[in-house]
This record gives C-alpha cells, structure tokens and sequence, in this order.
C-alpha cells in the first residue's frame, strides 16, 4: 500500500484548515470520496480536489507533499495513524491530537500542539510561539504525549501544561513553562527571560546558563535524579535517543518555584 | 527408569494455578539492589503461613533496567489477587522504599494492574511528583537520600506454584550436596524461583495432621527416624530426602526448571549417594499441573 499523498495543484497562499484530513477521517474512504471533502481556504470553502493532487490508498499513512505554512490545522484531532509533513507546517498543527505521529521535516507555525493529549509529533526543524499551550481561555494545555523539536521554539512554549513530555534541542523564547502546570520540559539550548515563571508544578531540565527569575525559585546542589533516566529510556524507544550529559553536561543545582504558586515546580540545571 | 543408576520413580508433581508479578529493583549499585530484594522476599517461603512464596530470578545488569542502574528482578506468588496487591504494598513500602538509593519497576506489561506507587506516594505526604511517559507513570517520593522512583502499578498473571522433586539419598551430605547442584542448575533459568532457604526444603509436608488445628504437617511416609512406625516410602538404605519446590510464570518454564534440576542432581548418579528422585503429589486433588516425571526426562 502507498502512503495517502497530498501534492499542491497550485499556489496556495491563503490559509487552509486542513483538519478533516487525518487518518482516523479518511478510514476507509476512496480517493474521489476525499476529494470531495469541503475545507476553508481563506474565507472560501474548496474542495481538496480543486486544491490538491491525492494519491495512494494507505490513509493511515498520510503524506503532505511540498507543504508550506498555509496548510494549518494538520492533523488537528487526530487519534491515530501517521502524518508526515514534507516542508513546513501552519498554525494548530497537531491541535487537540490524541494519539499517532505527526513528523514534520520543515518547520511549524504557532499553537503547534495545542491542548494535546498524546501521540508524538517531531519538528526537524524550528516552530513558532505557543508550542503546546493552551488556546486562550483554557484552564490548562497539552495534557499528554510528546513533542520534540530539533531546531528552536518560540515564546511561551508549553504555557499552562498539564502533562506530557517536550524536548527542545535548539534555544527557547522568552516566559517558557509558564503557569506550568504539571509534565516535563528539557530545553537543550538556551532560554528566555522569565523562564518557569508562575509554575505550579512539573519539571523544567535545561542549561545552567538558563535566565530563571531567582526571587522566585530557591536553589541548592544537586546529584541528579532517577526520573531523568526514564525520560531518556522512553525517548530510546520511540526511536529519538538523547545522550543529555552531551548535550549538558552533569547535573548541577535544583531550583524549586515558583515560589509565589505554591513552589512544588522544579528547574534542574545541568553543565559542563 | 534410572539415570545414572538414580532410580526415576514414575509418580508426578503436582501443582496449583497462582497470581505471580514481577517487580525490578534497582539501586546505586548491586550490593544495594540485593539489599532490598532480598528484604523485599524475605518470609515467603510458602503460602500456607507466609501468604506469599517470592525469590530473586536472576541479576539485572544496567542495560536491562529502566533506569540504568543494576538490578535485580523478582518473582511472587500469592493465591489471590487481593493478597498479592496487599503483600506487594507492603514489602514495596516497608523494605524497598526503606533502602537506600533503591527504585522499584513492573517486570511484567500485562495482565490486570497491581497498584504499587500508586498506593506508596502517599508516603510523600503531598510532595510526590507523578511523571507519566508513554502508558507508564512513575510515582517521586521525597525520601531522606532524594528521591525513592516507584512505577505506579505493576501487572499479576496467572502461573504455577508447587512444583516440585524429592532426592533420596543414603545421608544428608548426599542429599545436600545433589540438592545445591540442582537449585544452582535451575538459579539461571527465566521465569522460576525456589523460594525457600537456599531453595530447599527439609521439612515436606502432607495434607492435613492428627490435630485439628493443623492444615499440614510432616511428611511422614518419607521421614527416615519414622521408619518402622509409620507406612514409608523410603527405600532400606535411605536416611535423608531433600525437596526442591518450583514456582514458575509458565507450565512450561516450571517444567523445563524440573528436568534441568533432576539431571543436575543426579549428574554423580548413584556412587555419589543419590538413590531415588520422586515428585509429591495429593491424588490430583490440590492442583491441575501435573509433572510426570517419566515425561519430564528423556
């Protein structure tokens, strides 16, 4: 069977919510069937066909072929399956996901995973601010699964987290984690100003140049903790390995914050 | 049938259907990881008054556990699932959690759920932090040398207890000596444990006794001082029997325990002392797994 592919017939500029096109939607469809599924381009609604060439029969395998960052909403709800995002992808990629991949090799827009409650999505490259935050209004975020971006992340990454695992190999923007609510944060470069600030609970892991706020985390030594190895065991077998003392170093302090809500969050500093 | 002039009596074990889970221990080191398995399967020798029978498996290195540490993986056994949650509560929180540097992990990922960490946190008085990765969640417990790791539940399946042989020797050094061979032939096998001393038994018993009050008692018919008062089952030159009881995940893995243990014992075969292997058994009335000894070996 070959992968359900989503080629671009023209020059799509203005941005297209592509939620309906997701494995556990297209179960058992035929090709002329989604074709005719109706989505917003813009303040118009197309059909898939006027927009896109489809191709292939696995809709559990779904291809977007020479995406760019209008092609928002992917995989938006999505329970299981695959989505692979050869480019770029928009804005609420991976939006109220619950299980499955999405793998994107280009870079995401903002709200990529917004109030996510599993799966996996994977960034080769860099996404915008809001990664796995909650939608304004909302008590609380991505409430479980993982996200791994391999280039940077925007500002107020993983605002309002309830649970669930992100990783960021490049640098983080300004007030990352804040109001976190609970889960596991490692950022693997640097971060920006107000970093933690208003966490209730949950785990940041990062440099130890990190900018955290210090009248609002209480700091002492650290040897390092057993829970960090179990991060790097689940990370093994979903097939992204991290060796972290490469990347970081030993661990070195553990600041506990913020301390003005209730201070049970935690910053664990890692160096060279 | 005999092997190496040991007289194979063709009887068959018999043994009954148990919950069993699995648990990995780990610690900073493998003193400290022995430490606490060894706590945790200390008293569960037998069900009748221990209400579990546990033992260590096998030596884990840091490459097989979650958490890159050593370790070592254990076996329990209880009859029911409420006593083996409520055992497994209780052995976790009193002699792991109590260990240094110790953390506990499910070895088993299906079947009904156990609680573990789950009951444990509340060790933490509020200051447990919960950690879910995947399907799994893991319970931080703040304890005086940092943090004890506790996997949130663990899984119990269905498996066999009571498997078991008897070496009849002409003495005790004989019996002894063959039953070691075979307890250190059956050590590196998956999926069993021996779980009494040394993985022997001395003091096999019968169902029921003369006093009420007793729901076993000795197994006269193979006592050598009761020769002569009672109806024995031990040849002329017999004065010691030594029994190896086998709990296992599997028929199969208790079985295969079994037929490797038996050829250990009587690897010296006769002139080492060694006269008779036989199996105990109630009638068939005790449990569904039989293990006829004349099937076991080739």
């Amino acid at each position: 069977m070959k992968p359900l592919t989503f080629t671009p017939t023209i020059e799509i500029t203005r941005p297209v919510d592509l939620t309906p096109l997701r494995p556990d939607n297209l179960t058992g469809m035929k090709i002329k069937e989604i074709e005719r599924i109706k989505i917003r381009n813009g303040s118009e609604s197309e059909f898939i066909g006027d927009l896109f060439a489809v191709s292939g029969d696995n809709s559990q395998d779904i291809v977007f072929d020479d995406a760019r960052s209008a092609f928002e909403c992917i995989g938006n709800g999505m329970k299981y399956g695959s989505i692979r995002i050869l480019g770029d992808a928009g804005a609420l990629t991976g939006c109220h996901m619950s299980g499955g991949v999405i793998t994107i090799t280009g870079d995401a827009g903002d709200f990529c995973a917004n109030s996510m409650r599993g799966g996996l999505i994977r960034i080769r490259g860099s996404c915008g601010d809001y990664l796995a935050s909650g939608l304004p209004g909302s008590k609380f975020s991505m409430n479980n699964g993982c996200v791994i971006v391999d280039g940077n992340a925007g500002e107020r990454l993983a605002d309002r987290m309830r649970r669930g695992l992100i990783i960021v190999h490049g640098n983080a923007g300004a007030s990352a984690c804040s109001a976190m609510i609970a889960g596991t944060v490692m950022l693997l470069g640097s971060s920006g100003d107000n970093l933690g600030v208003h966490m209730k609970r949950g785990s940041i892991i990062c440099s130890e140049n990190s900018d955290l706020p210090d009248d609002r985390f209480f700091g002492q030594l650290f040897e390092g903790a057993g829970f960090v190895a179990l991060i790097q065991r689940y990370l093994e077998e979903i097939g992204e390995p991290l060796n972290l003392c490469e990347k970081l170093g030993n661990p070195r302090n553990r600041f506990i914050g913020d301390l003005s809500h209730g201070g049970m969050g935690e910053v664990i500093t890692y160096g060279f | 049938m005999e092997l190496n002039g040991v007289t194979i009596k063709d009887t068959f074990a018999e043994a009954f259907t148990i919950k069993a889970a699995r648990l990995i221990v780990t610690a900073r080191d493998e003193k400290w990881a022995m430490h606490a398995a060894t706590a945790a399967t200390g008293f569960a020798t037998s069900v009748i008054a221990c209400k579990i029978e546990a033992g260590i498996e096998r030596h884990l290195t840091a490459s097989e556990t979650p958490d890159g540490r050593p370790g070592v993986s254990l076996l329990l056994f209880a009859v029911s699932g409420s006593e083996l949650e409520n055992q497994l509560q209780n052995r976790i929180g009193q002699c792991i959690l109590t260990s240094p540097t110790s953390a506990v992990f499910s070895g088993i990922d299906e079947g009904q759920t156990i609680a573990i960490g789950k009951a444990i946190r509340y060790f933490g008085d509020g200051y447990q932090i919960s950690k879910k990765l995947g399907a799994r969640r893991y319970w931080r417990i703040p304890v005086m040398d940092g943090e004890f790791v506790c996997e949130d539940v663990t899984h119990r399946v269905d498996a066999v207890a009571g498997g078991n042989f008897l070496i009849v020797a002409t003495n005790v050094e004989a019996a002894l000596f063959a039953a070691e061979r075979a307890v250190a032939a059956i050590a590196p096998l998956p999926d069993v444990i021996t779980p009494f001393p040394g993985g022997i038994v001395r003091s096999g018993s019968k169902v029921g006794s003369k006093y009420k009050f007793m729901t076993a008692s000795t197994n006269d018919a193979y006592c050598p001082t009761l020769r002569g008062l009672v109806e024995s089952d031990l040849p002329d030159e017999s004065q010691a029997v030594l029994e190896i009881v086998i709990d296992g995940l599997t028929n199969e893995a208790v079985a295969n325990a079994m037929r490797e243990g038996i050829s250990a014992a009587c690897t010296h075969g006769r002139k080492e002392g060694v006269i008779e292997i036989t199996a105990s058994n109630f009638g068939g009335k005790l449990g569904k797994h039989h293990f006829h000894l004349y099937k076991l070996l080739p």
